[in-house]
């Protein structure tokens, strides 16, 4: 059983003097910011996701611009207010039916960073878009062990279809390393740890052990090459897949050959996570923590999270919501309903506003690990009850090194793409693309 | 595209009682006639009645009917069609108020002609689909290492959970394989081949030590704090369980109060035999262990010392009492002789000279050789403790020789700072014999050009041990060692042991028979292993862990034979082996086993008959528990049981020891059809199940006590039977606070009836204008499906589902709903009408064919790996005729399954 407690302790002896690779980077590389005093940081970037939309007359701000309240759902973040950007009016026309009919939820969740309209299958030929995040791993992941790292807390539906006609995989990830692989989240805390800093029995691979490995992927990556000239179109795919593995790990390898990121600084006293949680809100947060270590120790500069499902009919008891979040929030305008659903946004929000809190926590060069991230935090559907796939509830969160204004409302034109935010986030870690699944251009007064 | 969706004719018939549903036909005087019929009938009626909202001008749900110019394009939109054809024949479309209207013969003609053009399909023509390379998922990859390997634990517990397709979690399309995963294989290979291959070799073996209060009530006095007294002639004996055949030295430390004129006698004694007898001429100060060496079966044997020789004069001067006092014993083994020798104390002649206390040195080319007894015929092993001065640009070379014939080579890249150990191994005749140990690189250069290559290579020995003859040690070896290792048959080098047996395992691991080209990739690195110093069984562990990381052994790669004549050319019937992979994941989720592997061998797996034999074997394998729990699990959807949380307010007796309950009936309940062959009708109504105290409990069934499942007779009980009342599904198609007709009654369509419920429209419309709903649930929805845009579906799904309000949110049986009664009569949309859940299973019951046809469906999906497509139609069809004259057997379902073309073929797409 985990309590509290022990997740906290996990996080003791998270001391500010703790040595930070990425002051040890050898020369400033894509993704890093320039600092005025010449110090660089890198800046990070991590999407969060919550299911099911938002009740959004409590979530809007009234006001737009620098002077404006926080209505409840969002109330929790108060104490960040001025280190975040709500953004109103943002769409994922991409999840719309277009013919496609229902299934709107594994549709929004597919979508939501990709901004491509994923095919309509149960199986077969699942495709939707590469989504940011892996868009930016792919070209700064070389500089920190992991690339990139998927979290979450649900398990991939074990059965059945999960929305109308649509394989399970759009409804469960958000991460899509290319057209057809979407990259599975990890919800097991203490395997994000034995990721981040190795498995107590194999702390550090021994310098032979690598060697090993190196030879195990030179002579499978044989066997596959072998079998790749004997086989069809789709099986080719799926033997890509496996070379490209190979490839990562191998780099993995060199990587650790060169030293580079040799001086993990595996915190003294950290205690590795038992397992999951049984409490929802300590899994969520233990995930949250993981993901505050790897960004803290440069394991990775890139994450996503997802708090729950697309879909997830979870019942919220321990806030007083026995009900099922799916089933609530077809809501059908009755307030109690409606009232219930706030309270499962808001008890979200205050998970988001204590991941914030612990980036806060943490000193980095002139500023803060917070002012160094650029944090999304939404869902891919508006209202629950209608599956509107325009007015998205989205906050932006974090400096961004300097490159973003916070602390305003904005609101843009209808129908805006999201993918245009995603546009702005990718010039600020210096990895512009020109275009993104459905973008039609950079999101306008983020910095002004 | 999916057979599924010809299921709305399933729903035409639950509704209209309309009883055609076209079956396949001859495709090519069909197709002419579809074409004259679209042009001359079709065509005006979709302009008059369609083209308005679906046309050029307009297309209303993103539909322009015009955009159709032949029967081709329709049929290659399939999936949209046979939509059309379901809401024409609803009389749902054209929408109410929209005119002209078109009669019902018209509706009727033109959803019987889409029928009709959708189902040309040739089912002459072999057709068999082609399955995307599979990917072992967490479930298969752990019941295959377990099968290969026999070690029992549950490495892919770890990875990530594998996409789920068509409902299943073994759909090649949809299990991807990336880094994260790559990274748990590998590391999952080096802990299974850590726990698989003992790398202690033969040796002293292990030592069990009874002492203090484990010998404390064995026999004699306690005697001081840790000690027993045998103060008397008698024993001091315990049971040890002797774990495998072996050589075990049984050990015991004793000392005696000496006295009178002969020392302490003992015996050591094994089921009351003696093994030796001991004078124990040792004090208290100088205990010590005697010991002797015996070869025992394994099994449990009473091992005991005896003090043989009392002696007591109650006259005489001190000390005047013999006692044997029993300090501890002890068991070690199973273990194979050693004789260890230093070579620095060999004979002056041996050879070498010696080096400072830690061996001999050889410093130019030449050996170290001494004699050696070797008492029995067998396996020995001569292992080296040594170390070099490297230099030049190899290591030290050892080689080691029996009579002056050289039996192994080994690199000794050791150091002085870190020397290592080097194995020989022989079969070696009873006799003395000359043992040397030569070196037979020297190297000596003082002015090469490149400085890193100049030095004096040396090698240095530092202590030789013969260990055999080696037999013990097989015995004792863990099961999954002696499964990968071919031991201790042969008497070869280690190299050719290596060969031997990374074939045998690759050829099990990739479940055909591996290439020499493949072998010697692996001997690759077994030789890599061994340059650095490592022992054969530590090389083994690394070339065995490439095994696990393959693409061969990760992926069920199936190519198919040379192209049939008889076939059309991209069609290609599976090898025997790659038959022997479809059957065994199908039914076992792993491996085949050996028989399997034999049949296919001996090429019997072409033969439809033998196929269908050797799946009426493996259902009665206790391996089927595993298809059994798959399959059901997911058919049934009842793996939905884990995340199910039904509201602790509402239903406090829900915990996770119920949640197992439900789950375990519904598995026992499937796995009594699959493993006696019932009629799969015993699916939807039966008068027995499988139930423990807790779940009888809660079912109100009496007379049911205890953890135990155990076949109980419903006979009596009107109320339960049939996997639609088992509180598995009931739960799984509630709300955490309340039940849901809906989902229960889409349950019965999607994983029952095979007729799903069209997806609801994009954007479900807003239902906030409408007046307040009021009332019992029941009530309530019924004002909710008033909604014309909602009623078309929810008229089909929520009957079903109140047939079963009976049952409340986890599965028990209630008469009232808060206050209100439970009303649990309904209406079906075919006019059908029933009083309760019994009327309603019977009414289902008497849908036998749509039952079946939607078990074969999923049946066919699990066993292929992939969605089924519209032409799979026929092999369905065919089933389904078998099946009825098979009393629906579930024996015959599969056997039918596996001879199909579809489960014997495959097709090639794009290469080969």
């Amino acid at each position: 059983m985990f309590s509290p407690l022990s997740r906290r302790t996990v996080l003791k002896g998270l001391g500010t003097a703790m040595a930070l690779p990425w002051l040890e980077a050898m020369a400033p590389a894509a993704g890093l910011a320039r600092r005025p005093e010449g110090k660089v940081a890198p800046t990070r970037m991590a999407f969060l996701y919550v299911p099911n939309g938002a009740h959004m007359p409590e979530w809007t701000p009234e006001q737009l611009g620098a002077d404006f309240a926080l209505p409840r759902v969002l109330e929790p973040l108060d104490p960040f207010k001025q280190q975040l950007l709500v953004l109103s009016g943002l769409a994922q026309d991409t999840a719309r039916a277009h013919g496609d009919g229902g299934g709107d939820h594994a549709r929004s969740m597919a979508c939501f960073l990709t901004g491509v309209h994923p095919v309509k299958t149960n199986g077969a030929d699942i495709r939707a878009g590469v989504s940011v995040d892996q868009v930016a791993a792919a070209k700064m992941g070389h500089h920190t062990r992991l690339p990139s790292l998927e979290l979450g807390v649900d398990p991939s539906a074990q059965s059945g279809n999960c929305d109308s006609g649509y394989s399970c995989a759009y409804s469960s990830n958000i991460s899509w390393r290319s057209p057809t692989q979407p990259v599975p989240k990890e919800i097991n805390p203490r395997l994000v740890f034995e990721r981040l800093f190795g498995d107590d029995s194999s702390d550090q691979l021994t310098e032979r052990r690598r060697r090993y490995n190196r030879s195990i992927l030179d002579l499978v990556s044989e066997d596959a090459r072998r079998l790749n000239g004997r086989l069809g179109v789709d099986d080719r795919r799926k033997l890509d897949e496996y070379l490209g593995a190979v490839r990562e790990i191998e780099r993995r390898l060199v990587m650790a050959e060169q030293k580079r990121t040799e001086e993990v600084e595996r915190p003294d006293d950290l205690i590795k996570p038992e397992g999951v949680p049984k409490d929802n809100q300590d899994h969520l947060r233990l995930m949250l923590d993981m993901l505050v270590l790897a960004f803290q120790t440069d394991q990775t500069r890139i994450a996503t999270m997802v708090f729950a499902n697309e879909g997830s009919n979870k019942s919220y008891n321990w806030i007083d919501v026995p009900e099922g979040h799916h089933s609530l929030s077809h809501h059908q305008g009755n307030a109690e309903k409606q009232g219930k659903i706030a309270r499962i946004n808001r008890y979200h929000v205050e998970q988001f506003s204590y991941f914030l809190g612990r980036l806060a926590e943490i000193p980095e060069g002139d500023g803060t690990l917070l002012d160094h991230s650029m944090i999304v935090y939404g869902s891919g559907i508006g209202d629950g009850n209608r599956h509107n796939h325009n007015e998205l509830p989205i906050v932006l969160a974090g400096g961004g090194c300097g490159r973003l204004r916070t602390g305003r409302h904005l609101r843009y034109d209808e129908n805006t793409p999201l993918n245009n935010l995603f546009l702005s986030m990718l010039d600020r870690l210096d990895t512009p693309v020109e275009e993104l699944g459905d973008s039609t251009g950079r999101l306008d007064h983020l910095d002004g | 595209m999916r057979v599924r969706h010809r299921s709305p004719a399933l729903i035409a018939l639950l509704i209209l009682g309309v009883l055609f549903v076209p079956r396949p036909s001859r495709a090519s005087d069909d197709a002419s006639a579809a074409a004259e019929a679209y042009r001359t009938r079709i065509v005006p009626l979709l302009e008059a009645h369609c083209y308005s909202c679906h046309g050029n001008d307009k297309q209303s749900a993103d539909l322009n009917l015009q955009s159709y110019a032949d029967v081709a394009s329709i049929v290659s939109d399939r999936d949209r069609w046979e939509l059309i054809r379901f809401f024409i024949e609803d009389g749902d479309m054209p929408p109410a108020g929209v005119e002209p209207r078109p009669s019902e013969g018209e509706a009727a003609e033109l959803s019987g002609w889409i029928a009709a053009t959708l189902s040309q399909i040739d089912c002459n023509l072999v057709e068999p689909g082609s399955v995307t390379l599979r990917r072992l998922n967490r479930a298969e990859y752990n019941y295959t290492i377990r099968d290969l390997l026999g070690v029992d634990f549950r490495p892919a517990e770890d990875f990530p959970a594998d996409d789920v397709g068509y409902g299943f979690d073994n759909i090649g399309d949809v299990l991807t394989l990336d880094p994260l995963l790559l990274e748990k294989y590998l590391a999952a290979a080096e802990e299974i081949t850590r726990r698989a291959i003992d790398v202690a070799g033969p040796g002293p073996g292990k030592t069990i030590s009874y002492y203090g209060r484990l010998i404390r009530d064995k026999g004699g006095l306690p005697h001081g704090d840790d000690d027993q007294i045998l103060a008397s002639n008698g024993e001091l004996g315990l049971d040890h369980a002797f774990e495998t055949d072996g050589r075990y030295i049984l050990k015991a430390r004793v000392y005696g109060d000496q006295a009178g004129d002969e020392p302490v006698r003992m015996a050591i004694r094994v089921d009351g035999r003696t093994l030796e007898e001991f004078e124990v001429e040792a004090t208290r100060r100088s205990r010590r262990t005697y010991e002797v060496p015996v070869p025992l079966k394994a099994g449990t044997r009473r091992f005991a010392v005896a003090f043989l020789n009392d002696f007591y004069d109650e006259g005489a001067e001190e000390p005047a009492d013999r006692n044997l006092i029993v300090n501890r014993l002890e068991v070690q083994g199973p273990t194979d002789p050693v004789v260890s020798k230093e070579v620095e104390s060999l004979d002056d002649d041996a050879g070498g000279q010696p080096y400072g206390g830690k061996g001999r040195i050889l410093a130019t080319t030449g050996e170290v050789s001494f004699r050696h007894d070797f008492e029995a015929e067998g396996e020995y092993r001569i292992r080296v403790v040594a170390f070099a001065h490297q230099a030049g640009p190899d290591p030290a070379r050892l080689g080691f020789k029996l009579d002056g014939e050289t039996i192994d080579v080994a690199d000794v890249p050791a150091t002085e700072a870190d020397p290592g150990t080097f194995e020989a191994r022989a079969r070696v005749g009873k006799g003395k014999r000359t043992v040397s140990l030569s070196f037979l690189n020297d190297y000596y250069n003082t002015d090469h050009p490149d400085e890193a290559l100049r030095g004096d290579r040396n090698l240095v020995l530092d202590r030789v041990e013969v260990v055999g003859p080696v037999e013990s040690y097989y015995h004792a070896l863990p099961e999954s060692h002696r499964r990968i290792v071919v031991e201790p048959a042969l008497s070869g080098t280690y190299e050719e042991v290596a060969r031997a047996s990374l074939r045998r395992l690759a050829n099990r691991a990739y479940r055909r028979p591996s290439t020499p080209e493949e072998v010697e990739g692996l001997m690759g690195l077994f030789r890599m292993v061994r340059r650095d110093g490592g022992s054969f069984e530590e090389a083994m562990r690394v070339a065995v862990q490439a095994i696990l990381v393959s693409p061969n052994f990760l992926f069920r790669v199936e190519y198919g034979s040379a192209p049939d004549p008889g076939l059309a050319g991209d069609i290609r019937p599976l090898t025997d082996w790659e038959l022997a992979s479809r059957l065994s994941y199908f039914l076992w989720s792993s491996m085949p086993d050996e028989a399997l592997f034999r049949a296919a061998f001996e090429g019997r797996l072409q033969d439809p008959e033998e196929l269908a034999r050797q799946a009426r074997r493996m259902l009665q394998d206790p391996r089927a528990s595993r298809f059994i729990e798959r399959f059901a699990g997911q058919w049934l959807q009842i793996q939905n049981l884990d995340t199910a949380n039904p509201d602790p307010g509402r239903f406090p007796d829900f915990d996770d020891e119920l949640r197992l309950a439900m789950r375990r009936e519904t598995e026992l309940f499937f796995g009594a059809i699959v493993r006696e062959d019932r009629s799969i009708l015993d699916l939807l109504d039966a008068d027995y199940t499988f139930l423990n105290g807790r779940l009888a409990a809660h079912y109100g069934i009496p007379g049911v006590e205890g953890p135990e499942f155990r076949r109980v007779d419903l006979s009596g009980d009107p109320r339960r039977g049939g996997v639609l009342t088992q509180a598995s599904i009931l739960t799984i198609t509630s709300n955490p606070t309340r039940t849901s007709p809906v989902k229960r009654g889409k349950y019965i369509l999607d994983q029952i009836l095979g007729a799903p419920i069209p997806p609801p429209p994009p954007d479900v419309p807003e239902l906030e204008e409408g007046p307040e709903l009021t009332g019992t649930l029941r009530e309530r929805m019924e004002q909710h499906s008033t909604n014309p845009s909602c009623a078309s579906c929810h008229k089909r799904m929520d009957p079903l589902g109140f047939g079963f309000e009976n049952f409340d949110a986890v599965g028990r049986w209630r008469d009232t709903d808060g206050e209100a009664p439970i009303d649990a009569s309904g209406t079906l949309p075919g006019g059908e009408s029933f009083a309760g859940p019994g009327d309603l299973k019977a009414l289902l019951r008497a849908r036998s064919d749509d039952f079946a046809r939607t078990l074969a469906e999923n049946l066919m999906t699990y066993a292929l790996g992939r969605g089924l497509e519209y032409y799979d139609q026929c092999a369905v069809d065919r089933i389904l005729a078998d099946l009825d004259g098979h009393e629906y057997r579930f024996g015959r379902l599969v056997a039918d399954i596996v001879s199909s073309d579809a489960f014997r073929k495959r097709k090639v797409e794009g290469g080969n």
